[in-house]
């Protein structure tokens, strides 16, 4: 694959942090992924029963944040040589509001051997904050990368 | 509206099909900011082991939540979505052009 700043699994280490830009969530974000995804529920798309609700107002999608932090994160560091994203553990500790800025601050957590000589797991953890430095989401990601071949 | 009593352990639901398109895939990369080149550089990727751009992995899972709200019972009275554990085990062979 191009694009020659790709980091191999030899090079990454257990403890490194990276962290995102801002980016602030929209309106349009929410009905675009309402539209993309088919959820519609009353929760994203209708203001006036919200009003009522715990929130007081709409909220964004969960998945619509885990979507947004998985592209803001790759503007916060340099892409690893990844074969597979193997899977996920994620909690929603609170809700994105219309106009939260959110950022997302990663942490190698574990690095395994497998098997096979040319990849290893890497567990990264992330972290999505509001601008009031909330966690608002967090989780752990596991990605099959490519071992520097000698 | 389906409630919390209403709910059995262990009771199977199944969602209508959906067709994954190519223009979902951009809307989601445009939405999200994953530009990676295995999703969207066809070039890049068709020199790869996948053999052309692959579904970004996010994708299905963000889709799998509206397919949810289809099947064929009352919606659920959802008042937060706590968490959840996801696995990918064929990401590989999804690729567009192909159904």
């Amino acid at each position: 694959m191009a694009g020659e700043d790709r980091r191999y699994f030899d090079e990454i280490e257990v403890g490194e942090e990276y962290v995102s830009p801002g980016r602030t969530v929209t309106e349009a974000d929410i009905v675009i992924f309402a539209g993309l995804s088919g959820d519609y529920n009353v929760l994203h798309t209708d203001a006036e029963f919200m009003k009522s609700s715990i929130f007081g107002e709409r909220i964004a999608h969960g998945l619509l944040g885990l979507a947004i932090q998985s592209g803001l994160l790759t503007r916060g560091m340099r892409p690893f040589a990844t074969i597979a994203f193997l899977g996920l553990r994620w909690k929603f500790k609170g809700p994105i509001k219309i106009g939260d800025t959110i950022t997302v601050r990663a942490k190698v957590m574990d690095k395994r051997e497998t098997s096979k000589k040319d990849r290893g797991i890497i567990t990264l953890q992330r972290q999505v904050l509001n601008q009031k430095g909330e966690v608002v989401q967090e989780g752990e990601t596991d990605l099959m990368v490519e071992r520097r071949s000698s | 509206m389906f409630y919390f009593e209403d709910v059995v352990v262990g009771d199977p639901l199944e969602t209508p099909g959906r067709t994954l398109t190519e223009a979902d895939i951009v809307q989601y990369v445009g939405l999200t900011g994953e530009w990676e080149p295995p999703t969207t550089d066809e070039v890049a990727a068709s020199r790869t082991e996948t053999g052309g751009r692959v579904i970004p992995d996010l994708l299905p899972l963000c889709m799998s939540s509206g397919l949810g709200w289809r099947v064929p019972q009352p919606p659920l009275a959802v008042l937060a979505f706590m968490g959840f554990e996801w696995k990918l085990t064929a990401a590989w062979w999804w690729r567009s052009g192909r159904s």
